[in-house]
């Protein structure tokens, strides 16, 4: 038997190239094979003495099941096929990947930039745009929620709210509305006093009417919504309960339904419990309590009082603009109805998302762009240090070219290493996101409404990790593809060290995509700086009250199941006042009704004795009680006459002291020390006569917001009037408030434990929005600033490696090492240059987008832009002086040796 | 023929055709011929049988074909035994040759 050992080799080098046998081939194949048997047979039978026809006849008939046989054998062979080319590729993988990895442990500093930009990248982007997408996007947990609207109006007076109405315009409107499929009403409780054998907690409670669930169309977790039932005479007062109270206070107890608690005082029966994904439509509650209209509608004193908010359901179809065209025509109905309610009747209808998410959205919009840079400059970033590498390994890759490697096999090399990258570096940023997306969520605090717990996106994350990595991809196949069309003796020879005219042409590229990085930092980093002078701006604000972390606040609540008779808890907060005030350190503590802090003023009207008043419109001031040592505690200057004192007591002759806005708006000629004034609507007869006895600053009830007028009475002749109060300290005021808390819990454990605050974080809580506007922004600017000085390193220093051997000649032929660093420098310095100036004209085109968030600085702050640019300009240097000094270190010897 | 030919019983087409390919490697028809030389024409290889084995033994890399030229000139598909089928060969044969000898020695109890 011979055999064409030539044929063997086509076959080998067949398999050598891998080159797959199609299934034609296969058929044809065995085929072949099968007919070769057959033909060898006839032939011996011919042989033997048959004729052809018969011999043929005769051997098919021998050899058995000849169909059966040929696709048996196809099957199997396509089979093996597979199989081979399987293990081939999973060999070939496993080389590339070994390849990879050498590549990477060659060059640390490269990889370790490439993957901890890749991590950061991906990790902010999918932290933030997690937040974005359950907090801006993702849509309420309520049918159809597009349908769901809040309620808003024109308030009566410039300080009430613009989300208040009576119950009976309310239940007009819904009675009479025909694009109103229906209408809720709620409205904040205040706190209710929880109390059980061991315990007093203090929990936030909301008044719903009992079509709330309806409305909103949610179903509870366990049990059922309140209903006309629970206003029975007799029934027993029912309350709901959050699914954190639930879990946390009743331990997930089964038979929580129909259980009695005592909370506000009262004992009520829990008839439901809220799913955990429930959003208020705007008051975070740990309990609701049922509203019952129709006893509201039956006192029309309670029926007109504009006090409750509103969500409405539209029927389906129904536009905000159609409804609000059939408000309009309703109104001149309500308007003769109710004729003491000013601006009755103007409804105007904002989507229920919008409302809850309010102006959070601003900011968070705004870190999604600030995300958004963040991703560019990760990608230009990627792609630079793909680009500049590749630069640099065009020899490797013409070496590889040279010994035959394909452009398929350099691609799927190039492929292969990104891809490594990509993997390790979107695992790491995988982690990261989770880590940063807790950091996003803690500082942003309660600046972000709370819509459920957020969940990292996988849609997001892909999306970011994808992105990244295909900009390496893209940028790292370039010289791939450059490679196989190369000169090879251009490569091998001296281009790949010395900067041929292709290795020029993509150092130009790099420093393209550098001072595309430069600006991308620029822009964020105006931005950053504006709101950085914002929150400069804000906190220098003058609140009228002390902002000293040595001041601290602290409201306490004496539930009136133990504190049955207001004398009763007077007693208690007098006590207490005692006691703090015996704490050492304590120089005064003082005590008001509401503190200015806390928000929600009363507002009393305000009449002069003697001047005349348009019954109509009555002055509305805010209003407030104080002790003689508050203004001195909350640090409230005195302008004229006298602070409160023991004197002024229940007895004495009543007394007011107003802020010098008051002062200025009814006695403009500064004699207001001494006139009499009555307040309408606070805590005691208004025919008293209270006289003035002193003239105090004006406050703010938060940062933002305008100097508030303000009359406070005496506490002490204010029946229930204490509650907040401020402490005063010379010493630490961190242990004070430990101490504070353990003495209410001396004088009675029953009284839910102080949150107490030192009067610096009352203010800063304040501006939390801003807080968490500029604090993700300059991460962000960091992150930029830092990827563009990364950039701008691994392109200088690759330029300065490139550029070895003329330093050395330079070195050798005289140059001072001075002036190569000048040389480095003029290089560098264009792209920084460049970057930098149209950076600095992208953001002077952008920043308009964040005026929403500035407070007193301009969107074109000249100070800002210039400190972005000076701080651009030293990264870029810095960035540019490290690779300088190691050029400066070349010996001109070795230079002249490279190769 | 004296005898008309036995079939290989079921499981030892495969031994057989590792064995044969342990002297050189050979196409299809040189294996049926060799087995029937060797055996004065007692046992055939069915040619069905014969060529579905030896695409199973191929798929179970225990031989590897591939084309060469026949002694009349033709393409033909050669089959050699690789490393694992000179392993799978020493294996199936020890096994049933102990087989035999305990089925022998069932039936040649006296």
């Amino acid at each position: 038997m011979t055999r064409d050992r030539s044929l063997m080799g086509r076959r080998g080098l067949r398999r050598f190239l891998k080159l797959p046998r199609s299934p034609e081939q296969i058929r044809a194949e065995v085929a072949e094979e099968l007919r070769f048997d057959l033909e060898m047979h006839a032939r011996d039978l011919v042989d033997r003495g048959l004729d052809r026809d018969a011999a043929m006849a005769r051997a098919t008939a021998d050899f058995g099941d000849l169909d059966a046989t040929r696709r048996y054998c196809e099957d199997l062979d396509m089979e093996f096929e597979a199989a081979t080319r399987r293990s081939n590729i999973l060999r070939d993988l496993t080389s590339d990947v070994r390849i990879a990895w050498r590549t990477m442990r060659r060059t640390p500093g490269f990889a370790f930039t490439v993957l901890a930009t890749l991590a950061l990248g991906i990790g902010a982007n999918t932290a933030v745009f997690s937040v974005v997408k359950r907090v801006l996007i993702a849509p309420l947990p309520f049918r159809a929620s597009e349908q769901l609207y809040r309620l808003y109006t024109t308030p009566a007076t410039t300080d009430g709210d613009d989300d208040k109405f009576s119950a009976a315009e309310l239940t007009d409107l819904a009675a009479e509305s025909r694009a109103v499929a229906g209408l809720t009403l709620f409205g904040n409780y205040g706190s209710l006093t929880y109390t059980n054998d061991q315990v007093s907690a203090s929990w936030r409670s909301v008044a719903i009417s009992s079509n709330f669930f309806d409305v909103l169309g949610l179903r509870l977790a366990r049990g059922r919504g309140f209903t006309a039932d629970d206003f029975a005479v007799g029934a027993p007062r029912a309350v709901i309960i959050s699914s954190a109270l639930w879990k946390q206070t009743f331990g997930s107890d089964e038979r929580i339904i129909g259980r009695r608690i005592d909370v506000g005082d009262v004992s009520r029966v829990i008839v439901g419990v809220l799913p955990p994904s429930f959003v208020g439509p705007t008051f975070a509650a740990d309990v609701l309590v049922p509203l019952n209209i129709p006893s509201l509608l039956a006192m029309p004193r309670n029926a007109r009082v504009r006090v409750w908010r509103a969500v409405v359901r539209l029927r389906e179809g129904v536009s905000a603009a159609a409804f609000e065209k059939e408000a309009a025509m309703l109104r001149p109905r309500m308007q003769s109805r109710y004729p003491t309610i000013t601006n009755v009747g103007i409804f105007l209808p904002v989507p229920l998302h919008e409302a809850i998410v309010g102006s959070a959205g601003t900011v968070l919009r705004l870190v999604m762009v600030g995300a958004l840079l963040v991703l560019a400059v990760t990608c230009v970033n990627i792609a630079g240090l793909f680009l500049s590498r590749a630069t640099a390994r065009r020899r490797e890759l013409g070496v590889r070219a040279a010994l035959g490697a394909g452009r398929a096999r350099l691609v799927r090399h190039v492929l292969t290493e990104t891809g490594l990258y990509g993997l390790a570096g979107g695992a790491i940023g995988i982690g990261l996101a989770f880590v940063l997306k807790g950091v996003f969520l803690r500082v942003a605090g309660s600046s972000l409404p709370d819509l459920g717990p957020v969940t990292i996106d996988v849609g997001v994350l892909v999306f970011a990790a994808a992105i990244s990595i295909a900009c390496g991809v893209a940028f790292g196949l370039v010289p791939a593809f450059a490679a196989t069309r190369i000169d090879l003796r251009d490569a091998l020879g001296d281009g790949g060290a010395r900067g041929s005219s292709q290795g020029r042409a993509g150092l130009r590229g790099t420093n393209v995509v550098v001072a595309a990085q430069l600006s991308l930092a620029v822009v964020l980093l105006v931005a950053a700086g504006l709101l950085v002078r914002t929150f400069g701006t804000l906190l220098r604000t003058d609140v009228g009250y002390t902002k000293e972390a040595n001041v601290l606040t602290f409201s306490a609540y004496a539930p009136r199941s133990r504190y049955v008779t207001l004398q009763a808890s007077e007693d208690y907060y007098a006590a207490l006042q005692q006691r703090v005030r015996a704490l050492p350190g304590v120089t005064h503590i003082g005590s008001t009704l509401v503190a200015p802090w806390q928000g929600g003023w009363q507002h009393v009207g305000f009449r002069v004795e003697g001047q005349p008043v348009d019954e109509s419109s009555v002055p509305q001031i805010a209003y407030g009680t104080a002790s003689p040592d508050y203004f001195p505690a909350a640090g409230i200057p005195l302008r004229s006459g006298r602070l409160f004192s023991d004197l002024d007591r229940p007895g004495s002759t009543p007394v007011a002291i107003i802020s010098e806005s008051v002062a200025r708006r009814f006695w403009p000629n500064g004699n207001s020390i001494g006139a009499g004034v009555r307040l309408v609507g606070a805590p005691f007869d208004s025919t008293t006569v209270l006289r003035i006895v002193g003239v105090v600053g004006d406050v703010r009830d938060d940062v933002q917001s305008p100097l508030s007028p303000m009359v406070y009475s005496a506490n002490a002749q204010t029946l229930g009037s204490a509650g907040a109060f401020v402490v005063r300290s010379s010493g630490d005021a961190r242990a004070l408030a430990t101490s504070i808390a353990q003495v209410m819990h001396g004088l009675d454990p029953k009284v839910p434990p102080p949150k107490v605050r030192t009067m610096h974080d009352v203010v800063t809580a304040t501006i939390g929005r801003q807080r968490l506007a500029m604090g993700l922004i300059a991460a962000f600017a960091f992150l930029a600033l830092l990827l563009a000085g990364l950039g701008v390193y691994s392109v200088m220093a690759y330029a300065v490696l490139a550029r070895t051997r003329e330093f050395g000649i330079r070195v050798a032929l005289g140059a001072r090492r001075m002036s190569i660093v000048v040389l480095i420098l003029r290089q560098g310095g264009a792209t920084i240059v460049v970057g930098a100036g149209c950076g600095l004209l992208l953001a002077l085109a952008l920043s308009r987008f964040v005026r929403a968030l500035l407070v007193g600085v301009s969107v074109h702050d000249p100070m800002t832009f210039a400190m972005a640019g000076v701080l651009l300009t030293i990264v870029g240097v810095t960035a540019c002086l490290v690779p300088a000094r190691s050029a400066t270190r070349v010996q001109p010897a070795d230079a002249l040796r490279v190769d | 023929m004296a005898k008309p030919a036995q079939d290989l019983m079921y499981g030892t087409v495969d031994l057989v055709i590792l064995r044969t390919l342990a002297w050189e490697p050979m196409h299809g028809y040189a294996i049926a011929q060799f087995v029937r030389g060797q055996t004065n024409g007692a046992i055939t290889i069915e040619s069905a049988a014969l060529y579905q084995a030896l695409h199973r033994l191929e798929a179970k890399k225990l031989v590897r074909g591939s084309w060469g030229l026949s002694e009349t000139n033709r393409r033909a598909k050669f089959y050699e035994l690789t490393a694992a089928g000179k392993n799978a060969l020493r294996k199936q044969a020890t096994d049933l040759k102990a087989y035999i000898a305990a089925l022998f020695a069932v039936l040649d109890a006296k």
